[in-house]
């Protein structure tokens, strides 16, 4: 009995220190949230203000137990995806601008450890004409992403990449919604 | 007894983090704001600053979830087999849904919204704090500036 004990203490330890020190401290990084291509078939004339994306959770000090994507790391990516795109004429964080466009992260899982790590996350995008203040096209979509077992070798390394992942899918499928609605103009 | 205690354990342990509510975070737009009285939209502009108010002090959890997490592992370590066993407890209190701040952003940003429509409709907005008001990261960068 003693032995058990002995053991499920051991157990407890091992989960309540060390699996979150094996997660900790990896917050997604903005860089690695761009994509490569864009798929831009249609443009919108005019300037956009980007809003700061609502939804991200910012890093926690304790208890570190997973990745976790902040709503700055986001919109930064973000603004310089709409920039690279070149969907809009310009992209604004502040002052006047044709359209303004709100991202708001609906829900993204958090990561169980395992090999392989799979993030969805549901977003909605929403453009709103700033002549009328009417949104104009607004589209609630997932993205899903698996970080497989030969990308990371620490589970706070593969949650990152996860999470990295899935928000560089989730722009990419979002500018190619926007540029399918500009199509559509 | 003893069986029970180290189920219960175990779902403690499973659970660590589980704290707080899923954000419901508001829309920046609904439908019809565009047609709302300057009335309607004082009132709901005044309402959201009331709410924004009530939300911001529960906005940080960090020293919170700081003292849940230290006070696991003060207990975990102490060297009986029961206040070991019984430091995990604390874990489940840790809150890292985030649900406030992202509900105030939120409301930040519907609030913004439904002032840019007061102003294009020349509304009297006199007697109501009619700024936009700054997503909780905002405002900490305009304080880093400002320093």
């Amino acid at each position: 009995m003693r032995r058990v004990r002995k053991i499920i203490i051991v157990l407890c330890v091992f989960a309540g220190h060390i699996v979150p020190i094996l997660f900790a401290g990896c917050s997604a990084r903005p860089e690695k949230m761009i994509p490569p291509d864009f798929d831009v078939s249609g443009k919108i004339h005019g300037s956009v203000k980007l809003t700061e994306v609502v939804g991200g959770h910012e890093s926690n000090p304790f208890p570190l137990w997973t990745s976790q994507v902040g709503s700055i790391d986001f919109t930064k990516a973000l603004a310089y995806s709409l920039a690279r795109a070149g969907i809009f004429d310009s992209v604004v964080r502040k002052g006047k601008s044709d359209y303004i466009l709100d991202v708001t992260i609906l829900s993204s899982d958090r990561p169980l450890l395992g090999l392989e790590i799979s993030i969805t996350m549901k977003t909605n995008w929403m453009l709103t004409d700033t002549k009328t203040l009417i949104p104009v096209w607004s589209e609630t979509f997932d993205t899903t992403y698996n970080a497989k077992v030969t990308d990371a070798v620490l589970p706070a390394e593969k949650s990152r990449f996860a999470y990295e992942g899935v928000v560089r899918d989730n722009i990419e499928e979002g500018i190619k919604r926007l540029s399918a609605f500009a199509n559509t103009r | 007894m003893e069986k029970n205690f180290y189920i219960t354990l175990f779902i403690s342990v499973l659970l660590a983090g589980c704290a707080g509510r899923q954000p419901e975070p508001v829309s920046a737009y609904y439908f019809g704001d565009e047609n709302k009285s300057c009335e309607t939209l004082k009132k709901e502009i005044g309402d959201i600053q009331k709410r924004m108010l009530a939300i911001l002090p529960k906005t940080d959890k960090t020293v919170l979830n700081t003292l849940w997490t230290l006070g696991g592992t003060v207990i975990s370590y102490t060297p009986t087999p029961a206040a070991t066993a019984a430091g995990f407890v604390p874990y489940l209190f840790v809150d890292m849904k985030d649900a406030e701040r992202i509900e105030y952003n939120a409301l930040a940003r519907r609030h913004n919204r439904l002032l840019l429509i007061a102003q294009s409709k020349s509304c009297d907005m006199n007697d109501i704090r009619a700024e936009p008001i700054p997503t909780i990261n905002e405002k900490a960068a305009e304080d880093k500036k400002s320093k």
